[in-house]
């Protein structure tokens, strides 16, 4: 090839990666504050913490500069927080400024998608190159990720930056380093990249030891134990505290023969077609979208050829890598206990996909390039088609009392009058307390000052989440009927928390109603002591 | 010598797949007609991988008809395709919440007849491809991994017949759904078959190994 030819073929890769780029963009992008309706739980502790630490330098519970946040007794990795500082600085405490961290991350993700499958000559065809690009830009669970407000989308990027490392480390070991430096970073993003790295470095060395263990490579290979060790201090530091294995706590209660079992039954699980392509398992509604699963029901078929592909060529060093992933990137969703979590297998999407790609790149090169082009475009239509109906229309519809929606109304409706004591029942939402504490912007100093001191003097112990919360003239808690209609307050729950009848019995008022698509949300009730 | 232990092999592997097929045991006692033919599709499935398809095809055909028969008549189609009233509802609430100069997409996707049948058969589908669904309840953990290498090794064989065969029983699930009165039988002689594949390549393996 001429150099001016690869000069045009370079310019042509930039304009078609750009013009992608600028596509899914707009669908990361577009609708951010108000779809997911509501905010989760996870992303109002991320953003009221962030908040808290840019303000005071310590977390809501006093805490200065943790390196686990101890959030609602997750003891999540603070990378994230600790990332969207500045962004708060610069943009204020939206949580579509939050959500845009993830948009921004995921961007960078399809990057170093595309950087990997030409790295790894994945496919034939060059046509597959963008159009299997288009296609992971715009699969369902990567643009439900997209748009998360929290630490998963980020961890998911870094680490895939680092695979890209060690893929590349395999012709060039010095490349080991950037990859430490990027999966390192991602086990202080999020929980299920801490469990992946020991599995992933393991299998990686003993599957590449031919490559990798030469003596051509032992600099970069001390370079790189170096690092490694020199980067997970703070993890190995914390790894002797409960708060470090506070996830691990459902896998361990149970006996070994359970165990077993439910580690098998969640692989099935995760792992059925049926999970992947029509219908996520997961029991959280929130991490769910309806009639939409992980990928779109057609790549089942790429997905199936693509497998057989691999396996049938398994000897193949880029193979050897795609089963590498696609056997590690599952083991932390399966080793999550009892309960199906779609989010901890997040970094599965990236083996789903390259394996779809390789499925999409056995069609594409039996067919002609005019019919190729015709099919891809009749299935991005229908993909688009499915994404928005799914995503744009029945998620919000169906999906916003999981996503909270409506407690934005309930802490205008305390900010609206000062004067009266609030107490909120939290019986069917127990983490409610730190969605007020968000919505309500109530400062940091004065809230750290109010909780109780015990959490922080045991930190890193783990004690067990408490969400009975009071703070200035809000109480979260469950409603005692013996005493709280005694007290001159006012109630404010949801439908179920007060029926008609015990409004009658204990002379309660309504005074006050939050009301979306023709439900009462939440209710707010006058209390007459007299 | 090489071809009497070759059908000694064959025999144990059929066998041991035949008892991790847990639903044998199951519908032996509750419908002896399904169990036999469910016997003599999976032995004809087992004879055509070992002695091609030539001697059995009509017979593999009759009983594969015979079986698709059974498993249309005690499967509950109408129930399958029947739309109650609180699905009826749901299509109302969905279609109203698209935006107004979206009405006509939302109605196709909604509420259109056909569109609808899609969606039904897409689940049949994907039911179908519930791995779950078949473990514990109708085979054992253990086939697990046999299945998957016979699964590979029937895609790698590439038998028109069985391929063929195949496809249909997919088609036949796809459009009368899995709602069945002893489950998603029909499929079954081709599971079993795979995971006798699988252990025939497990016992081939090992023996190419230890040479």
């Amino acid at each position: 090839m001429t150099t001016s030819t690869q000069l045009k073929n370079n310019r042509l890769e930039i304009v078609l990666l750009a013009i992608i780029v600028l596509f899914v963009g707009l669908i990361y992008f577009v609708k951010l504050s108000t779809i997911p309706k509501g905010i989760y739980v996870d992303e109002s502790t991320i953003a009221y913490n962030t908040y808290s630490i840019f303000h005071t330098g310590k977390d809501e519970y006093g805490k200065a500069f943790p390196v686990l946040f101890r959030l609602l007794g997750s003891y999540t990795p603070g990378l994230y927080i600790y990332t969207s500082i500045p962004i708060v600085a610069l943009f204020g405490m939206e949580i579509s400024v939050f959500r845009s961290i993830s948009a921004v991350s995921v961007l960078v993700s399809i990057l170093f998608f595309y950087l990997l499958t030409r790295e790894m000559k994945l496919f034939k065809s060059r046509l597959s190159y963008y159009m299997v690009l288009v296609f992971y830009a715009i699969v369902p669970w990567l643009v439900f990720n997209a748009r998360l407000g929290y630490e998963v989308t980020l961890a998911y990027t870094l680490f895939n930056v680092g695979l890209y490392f060690f893929y590349r480390a395999l012709k060039n070991a010095n490349n080991l380093i950037w990859a430490v430096f990027c999966v390192s970073l991602a086990t202080y993003t999020a929980h299920t990249q801490r469990y992946l790295l020991p599995i992933f470095l393991g299998a990686y060395f003993f599957i590449y030891r031919k490559e990798l263990l030469i003596k051509r490579n032992f600099k970069s290979l001390r370079r790189f134990s170096i690092w490694l060790l020199v980067l997970m201090i703070p993890n190995m530091l914390l790894a002797v505290t409960p708060a470090f294995w506070v996830k691990n706590a459902r896998l361990t209660a149970q006996p070994p023969y359970d165990l077993v079992k439910n580690i098998l039954v969640q692989l099935m699980m995760y792992l059925s077609p049926k999970s992947l392509f029509f219908k996520m398992p997961d029991i959280d509604l929130q991490h769910t979208v309806p009639e939409i699963s992980v990928a779109y029901d057609w790549m089942v078929v790429p997905f199936l050829l693509g497998l057989y592909e691999i396996v049938r060529a398994r000897k193949l060093q880029k193979y050897k890598f795609l089963i590498l992933l696609f056997v590690v990137t599952v083991l932390p969703a399966a080793f999550s206990g009892q309960f199906i979590s779609v989010q901890r297998l997040l970094p599965f999407l990236l083996p789903l996909m390259l394996i779809i790609g390789v499925g999409v790149d056995k069609v594409v090169t039996r067919l002609r390039p005019l019919i190729t082009i015709f099919l891809f475009v009749a299935i991005l239509v229908y993909s688009l088609v499915m994404l928005y109906r799914s995503y744009f229309v029945l998620f919000p519809l169906e999906r916003f009392e999981a996503w909270n929606y409506g407690y934005a109304d309930v802490a205008n409706y305390v900010v609206s009058d000062q004067t009266n004591h609030y107490l909120i029942d939290n019986s069917r939402n127990p983490r409610a307390y730190i969605l007020l504490l968000y919505y309500l912007r109530y400062p940091p100093k004065v809230y750290q000052g109010e909780v109780d001191k015990y959490y922080l003097n045991n930190y890193y112990n783990s004690p067990g989440p408490v969400f009975d919360n009071r703070f200035g003239n809000v109480e979260v808690r469950s409603l005692n009927w013996e005493a709280d209609p005694l007290v001159d307050q006012v109630i404010i729950g949801d439908s179920l928390t007060v029926s008609e009848g015990q409004a009658i019995e204990h002379g309660l008022k309504g005074i006050y109603d939050i009301d979306y698509q023709d439900q009462t949300l939440f209710k707010a009730f006058k209390t007459s002591v007299e | 010598m090489t071809g009497i232990v070759n059908n000694y092999v064959s025999f144990i592997s059929f066998v041991i797949s035949l008892v991790f097929t847990t639903w044998f045991g199951r519908i032996i006692f509750q419908n002896i007609p399904i169990a036999i033919l469910f016997l003599v599709l999976t032995s004809l499935l087992v004879l055509i991988n070992e002695q091609g398809f030539k001697r059995y095809r009509i017979a593999f055909i009759i009983f594969l008809t015979f079986f698709a028969y059974f498993q249309l008549t005690t499967t509950n189609v109408v129930e399958n395709y029947k739309i109650t009233d609180a699905q009826i509802a749901q299509q109302i609430k969905r279609l109203n919440s698209y935006p107004r100069n979206l009405t006509k997409l939302g109605y196709i996707l909604e509420s259109k007849q056909e569109v609808i049948y899609f969606y039904k058969v897409r689940e049949n589908f994907f039911n179908l491809l519930d791995i779950t669904q078949y473990f514990p309840e109708n085979f054992s953990y253990l086939a697990i991994p046999f299945l998957l290498t016979g699964l590979y090794i029937f895609a790698k064989k590439h038998h028109r017949l069985l391929v063929v065969g195949g496809i249909f029983v997919i088609l036949v699930f796809t459009v009368i759904g899995s709602l069945a009165k002893y489950g998603s039988f029909l499929l079954f002689p081709y599971l079993t078959f795979c995971i006798y594949l699988g252990l025939r390549e497990v016992y081939d393996h090992i023996n190419t190994a230890k040479k």
